[in-house]
């Protein structure tokens, strides 16, 4: 049986029973929700009525399952641009007067932060939540990093969740608290919580009556000129002292401590459950005081300082960096209390990824002295079968317009440049063109950094051919000012736009080219190659991938273009996945292909150089296709030599 | 003796059920976890559960953990911990049992591979289902094989793999979860129609599971 890359049960018929849930009166009722569910539930408790956000993981859902609701509870509900338009959008509402929320992964902030380091000074008027998805261990994201850092860089409140029932209660107190002090408040929600399910109880909902109004004010002025600024910064500092006394007296601090003990735990979010389990593990349940914290920033001093005064020493466990190991020994310095503070650089002096059970195991063994309970060592499980464990590399789906155009751009690449070619590549499913059997990306960083990185390398003069291969939603999210650089300072590159019109890899949310916003009503179509050609690109050409002879005359052309500025391929054909659920809910059958034994001849281009999933070479050396998998796109029989593949009768 | 699948609840204070569901992306994963948990609930459990999901449309391995009791601090299973390991792919069933099966823990697996798309390109080779079962066996003696994929499709979809699983693991694990109450999760969670094809593939998997146990005796 090969690859089934989607399933359209569990996304469409889990809906109905959600939605009940999340649109529930019943104040009490007990249901189970994902984090990201819990999250929508807690802003519609809380009245939110604008929402925005860009898809990324871990917390795509967010948006996703507040427009299925969005509807019923006239709540403005957008897939923004990028997350810096998502987050501007979000303190616009707020500001005037309707309580908004925003969801992004943790890189996102990393493109919002410069919006965020004014809306910080400014403020807002209606209670505002940034939720952050952390991805600590980097599972569906280009690079882990500790959002925490930028808590305290723009000193707004950060609250963690530690599961999805507190995640729905920090909603609700964070949007309530953001409208007391002014100032946006952040969730951060790590992959395990954001992912997780538990059964959280559910609250009244309010269903605030607001006109949006904006109320001019001269500290939305956000502006060096005349010390306004620093001023702000100043009343910004001054702020902290109410939002330490708030977060000090927050209801999602937990102390657990009888006054015997000589040891502590102190965590906050996910690491805390995992401290508990493990403590009870070793039959320490007792030995050590817990202290769960509301948030990583700000930190409770007062409630650090009465938990650690009698302790000997205190274990943080917390995902990759020691962020608040860190800032507890500091606290614990200046107040002059000698309790030591241990935390996972103790063990491993550049810690990464997220904690895991067996090695807080190994902070408590070492701290109490007291051996744990031995876990059956896997080790030589792990040693005798390791052979076998191969890698589940990621892959374009089958059917995927990807696959056709990387093949294309493959000969074509062979034919004319050989070896002579620099590849920049981008974030979205064409990225797995770096593996076999198309190894063509050579770089690739962030969002819209194909373009900016090709630029550089055309400038540079260096003798080989340089792409910049991108998808839509990216060129739309980060890739325009990259492009009009190049047009603007002649440099000499080919761009190609992947267009599926969808964000393929965060689940095929609408992208700008597709021509629906987000709750799938019709909007304007905005096409990359009209983007060019009103940028100045001289060459621009789309095509469809799954026509291969065009698409390799569309390549041959760009690679011959010599200037001025880049050349621009728009390689336009819909994501299969998504090509496919549209056709099963319009109640089209799709037309799938299949090999005639007689004519293969097991050469195995269709199976090692074209790489469909849905095509594999049985031990009689004759390709099969396997029926459920195929999507109908054909390109495998142009691929094949001896016209083996034919549609299916 | 007590009747498979017909327990009536109850389980030892301080007792967690630690279950871990492995396979690739789309066979179902995180709905078979969601129906796992929320028949947990309807028994009076307290339930946690996580999902270790990167891209998982695109051929990657998903991870859920499913966990329940009277009383349970985290969603995540241990190393060593699980008492069972439900794989929808048979490489990913050893993979996770060796990280996570308890010894003399159940594993049930469809016997049905999905191919890395190295094995496609002949860059790496699948390990023969013989192998990965004598594998198994050095972690625990309770090791269970069924055709799921083709039970689901007989039931009406080859998408309720996830389904079937569950029945057979419902008859052979000794899970105090009543059968009943997999069922009525079925009907919250799906759609009619797509409920009547779960609770059958379950229904098939749950007798499969009971032939074992006769069989063991």
């Amino acid at each position: 049986m090969m690859a089934t890359f989607f399933n359209p049960l569990s996304q469409t018929d889990r809906k109905k029973m959600l939605k009940d849930s999340l649109l529930s009166n019943e104040k009490g009722k007990r249901v189970i929700l994902s984090g990201n569910e819990a999250i929508v539930r807690g802003a519609i408790e809380a009245g939110v009525k604008f929402a925005t956000s860009y898809p990324g993981n871990p917390c795509t859902e967010i948006l996703e399952t507040l427009i299925s609701v969005s509807g019923e509870l006239g709540i403005y509900a957008e897939w923004s641009i990028n997350e810096m338009v998502a987050l501007e959008a979000a303190s616009a509402a707020s500001i005037a007067g309707l309580r908004s929320l925003v969801a992004m992964k943790h890189v996102g902030l990393n493109w919002a932060l410069d919006p965020l380091m004014c809306i910080n000074l400014s403020g807002v008027e209606a209670g505002m939540l940034v939720v952050v998805g952390d991805d600590p261990q980097s599972r569906a994201s280009q690079n882990e990093e500790d959002v925490r850092f930028l808590a305290s860089m723009s000193e707004l409140p950060m609250l963690e969740p530690s599961g999805p029932a507190e995640a729905k209660e920090m909603v609700v107190w964070g949007i309530e608290f953001s409208e007391r002090v002014k100032l946006p408040v952040l969730l951060r929600s790590a992959q395990r919580v954001s992912h997780g399910l538990e059964d959280v109880v559910l609250g009244d909902i309010i269903q605030p009556n607001v006109r949006a109004e904006f109320k001019k004010d001269e500290k939305y002025l956000v502006t060096g000129a005349g010390g306004r600024s620093v001023r702000l910064h100043e009343s910004l500092h001054k702020k902290q002292e109410i939002i330490e006394s708030a977060i000090e007296r927050s209801p999602f601090n937990k102390v657990v401590k009888s006054g015997e003990e000589r040891w502590g735990i102190v965590s906050a979010g996910m690491g805390y459950c995992i401290a508990v389990e493990a403590l009870e593990f070793c039959g320490l349940e007792d030995k050590f005081a817990r202290l769960k914290l509301a948030a990583p920033h700000p930190l409770p001093k007062k409630l650090l300082k009465d938990f650690c005064s009698n302790l000997e020493a205190v274990v943080v466990v917390e995902d990759v960096e020691p962020y608040l190991q860190t800032s507890i020994r500091a606290i614990l310095a200046e107040e002059g209390i000698s309790c030591r503070v241990y935390g996972r650089s103790d063990f491993n002096p550049r810690p990464v990824g997220e904690i895991t059970f067996n090695e807080v195991l190994g902070m408590i063994e070492r701290v109490s002295g007291r051996e744990s309970p031995c876990i059956n060592s896997r080790k030589p499980q792990v040693a005798m079968f390791r052979h076998m464990l191969i890698s589940r590399p990621l892959t374009m789906c089958s059917g995927c317009p990807h696959r056709a155009t990387f093949y294309a751009m493959k000969r074509a690449v062979n034919r004319i440049l050989r070896d002579r070619a620099i590849f920049c590549g981008d974030i979205g499913c064409y990225s797995f063109a770096s593996q076999p059997p198309f190894q063509l990306i050579d770089l690739k960083f962030s969002m819209g950094s194909s373009i900016g990185l090709a630029c550089g390398f055309a400038k540079s003069n260096v003798d080989d051919k340089v792409f910049a291969i991108i998808g839509d939603s990216t060129f739309f999210h980060a890739g325009i000012p990259a492009l009009i650089n190049a047009v603007y300072n002649d440099a000499r590159f080919v761009v190609v736009v992947l267009d599926n019109l969808v964000v393929g890899m965060t689940g095929q949310q609408p992208s700008p080219s597709l021509g629906l916003n987000a709750n799938r009503t019709e909007t304007v179509r905005i096409l990359p190659e009209d983007i060019a050609r009103a940028v100045g690109v001289k060459f621009v050409k789309a095509f469809d991938p799954l026509n291969l002879k065009e698409a390799e005359r569309a390549f041959e052309e760009a690679i011959g273009y010599q200037g001025p500025g880049p050349a621009m391929l728009v390689a336009r054909s819909p994501c299969a996945v998504y090509a496919a659920r549209e056709a099963r809910i319009r109640g089209e059958r799709l037309q799938r292909y299949t090999v005639l034994e007689d004519r293969c001849t097991g050469c195995g281009v269709c199976t090692q150089h074209f790489g469909c999933p849905a095509i594999v070479m049985k031990e009689d050396n004759k390709a099969r296709i396997e029926a459920d998998d195929c999507t109908g796109c054909g390109v495998c029989a142009q691929v094949c030599p001896y016209r083996a593949i034919v549609k299916e009768a | 003796m007590p009747i498979p699948g017909d327990s009536q609840g109850g389980i030892a204070m301080g007792r967690v059920w630690s279950i871990i569901i492995a396979g690739v992306g789309g066979q179902g994963i995180v709905t078979t976890a969601r129906i796992l948990a929320e028949s947990a609930l309807a028994s009076g459990y307290s339930v946690k559960a996580t999902d270790i999901v990167g891209g998982a449309q695109r051929g990657g391995a998903v991870l859920s953990h499913v966990r329940f009791g009277n009383l349970v601090h985290s969603p995540i299973v241990p190393d060593g911990l699980a008492d069972v390991v439900i794989g929808i792919e048979p490489l990913e069933a050893l993979r996770s049992s060796i990280q996570y099966l308890r010894q003399d823990g159940t594993v049930v697996f469809n016997e049905e591979p999905v191919y890395p798309l190295t094995v496609l390109l002949k860059q790496q080779k699948y390990p023969p289902l013989e192998e990965i079962r004598s594998a198994l066996l050095t972690i625990t003696k309770n090791v269970f094989t069924l055709k799921a994929s083709e039970l689901a499709r007989s039931a009406g979809s080859r998408l309720a793999a996830g389904s079937v699983l569950l029945g057979f693991m419902a008859a052979v694990s000794g899970i105090p979860i009543p059968k009943h109450n997999f069922h009525a999760a079925m009907e919250e969670v799906f759609t009619e129609r797509v409920a009547r094809v779960n609770i059958k593939a379950f229904e098939l998997g749950f007798s499969k599971g009971l032939e074992a146990v006769n069989r063991l005796g």
